[in-house]
């Protein structure tokens, strides 16, 4: 493995954190899950104000003074009752009423779609790395290793938004992203050839799930859906950056991530 | 995996896209729906590159959205932290102590907090906005930077820095009632964990240490401890 002087990551090392950071990450999704099994379940007893809380949005005392955030309401309302599963289709957002340019964008049931696909995005990114991985095509055992340990992070994220979307009564996808994979991956994973390929793939991937997450930042309904959202989009985004500095780009080309390769509607999961 | 010591731009990622053609009605109604938030960012990401000056690009912000008192306090300290980087880094860079390929990058990163300044800004009016750096924020960090005695040292206090302003922006993602402000905080968000991971790596730390499975909120700055003035 060629390194700079300016960027060093060491295969060892790599593997050392991969072992250390699993169990980092079980310990974070078992602190999280708890919370929302706990303020989330409609038996557990918590009140409408400890849910708002925890969510984010305003308490009943708060919200009747000051009226937005409607959809907060509804995401709550949607939490307290079972809704019939739901079967993962492509397809567009909910629609939304009609608004000026400074209504919120979103809508619960737009949450739901976008963690579902956000869903469908993890698991794409998943299978992806696996095949990466089985390709033979990662010569370099630090790459080998990164690829691992950003395949194990998209499974704690898959896990983590599973958990919200049946807590929201929604129903966790377990299917790769049908429209990313018919037309963008598959070819893409097919026509590898070496490990530079390998690796600007993963970064488009990466790019396309950090953009998604950044895009959704601005749409969901809630902030605590926004802060949970963002603390997937965040890590993704560091991913494009350690595959920026292996490909040897700049570590971070832009001042604000732009939205432009979020998912397109047209693969969202409904 | 080869890591040149030169950071050719990115092409793809540099790149400036027009927007694509409405897909659906759902899909025009959700572009015309986000439509401030979007063009607030596009604007400034478009031009930031060339912004070299935060306080004389913020007289750019005109019809501001109707925020809260809460959230216009929020974008105004986060603001207040964003010059401060901006400042702290470029002191950084004004050490004789990084390789000039680090430097140049810090440099980089402090232009990202400028623009990341500028773009919260268009969501305050004129009157609102901040121009001046957190006070105590930035003394804090040009005491550590210019205390640090070698570059491993100098990077171990960016990447801190860094990380607490990670924190503090996925804090305010879960605090900001308006979709405008998580929509910008959650694009400099990105931006910002992804300088943290560049001092990380450029740092020698562990993997671990820059880069977990989750965005944390431990050690965001707040208010209260940071006045904006």
């Amino acid at each position: 493995m060629t390194t700079d002087r300016n960027h060093e990551m060491s295969s060892d090392e790599v593997r050392r954190q991969l072992r250390s950071a699993q169990a980092e990450h079980e310990a974070t999704m078992s602190d999280w899950k708890g919370s929302l099994d706990e303020l989330l379940d409609p038996e557990s007893g918590a009140g409408a104000d400890e849910k708002a809380a925890f969510l984010g949005v305003p308490n009943r005392r708060t919200f009747m003074v000051g009226g937005v955030v409607l959809a907060g309401g509804a995401l709550l309302a949607a939490c307290a009752k079972k809704k019939t599963p739901q079967v993962p289709e492509s397809g567009a957002l909910p629609p939304v009423p009609s608004s000026t340019t400074t209504t919120a964008p979103g809508s619960a049931a737009t949450d739901k779609v976008l963690l579902q696909t956000a869903q469908s995005i993890e698991i794409l990114a998943i299978d992806t790395y696996q095949k990466a991985i089985d390709s033979g095509l990662l010569t370099d055992q630090t790459a080998k290793d990164v690829a691992k340990l950003f395949q194990s992070q998209h499974q704690d994220h898959s896990d983590a938004l599973a958990e919200a979307i049946t807590s929201a009564g929604g129903k966790a996808v377990t299917a790769r992203n049908q429209y990313l994979a018919d037309n963008v991956v598959d070819k893409a994973v097919a026509a590898l050839t070496d490990q530079k390929s390998v690796l600007v793939l993963a970064r488009d991937i990466e790019n396309l799930a950090a953009q998604t997450y950044v895009q959704a930042g601005g749409v969901f309904t809630t902030p605590g859906l926004r802060k949970t959202g963002m603390s997937i989009g965040e890590t993704e985004a560091r991913h494009i950056t350690v595959l920026n500095l292996a490909l040897g780009y700049a570590p971070v080309p832009l001042a604000l991530m732009p939205t432009s390769k979020a998912i397109d509607p047209k693969g969202y999961v409904s | 995996m080869s890591m040149s010591p030169r950071h050719p731009v990115d092409p793809v990622d540099d790149r400036a896209e027009a927007p694509a053609a409405p897909a659906s009605p759902s899909r025009r109604r959700f572009v015309r729906n986000v439509g401030v938030g979007a063009a607030a960012l596009g604007a400034v990401a478009a031009t930031g590159a060339a912004l070299s000056d935060v306080a004389s690009a913020q007289t750019t912000a005109t019809n501001p959205p109707d925020l809260s008192a809460a959230d216009i306090s929020l974008v105004q300290f986060l603001q207040s932290v964003s010059i401060a980087a901006q400042k702290g880094l470029l002191t950084a860079a004004g050490r004789s102590v990084l390789t000039s390929t680090l430097n140049e990058e810090v440099r980089t990163f402090a232009r990202h907090h400028a623009t990341q300044a500028v773009t919260l800004g268009t969501l305050l009016s004129k009157e609102n906005n901040i121009t001046a750096a957190n006070p105590k924020l930035l003394a804090q960090l040009n005491g550590q930077v210019n205390g640090a005695s070698d570059q491993a040292a100098l990077l171990n206090v960016l990447l801190t820095f860094e990380e607490q302003v990670s924190a503090t922006m996925l804090q305010a993602m879960g605090e900001a009632q308006s979709f405008l402000v998580s929509g910008a905080v959650g694009s400099a968000l990105a931006v910002v964990g992804q300088q943290a991971a560049a001092l990380g790596s450029a740092a020698g730390k562990p993997i671990g240490d820059w880069l977990p499975a989750f965005g944390s909120t431990n050690g965001a700055l707040t208010p209260a401890a940071f006045p904006t003035s």
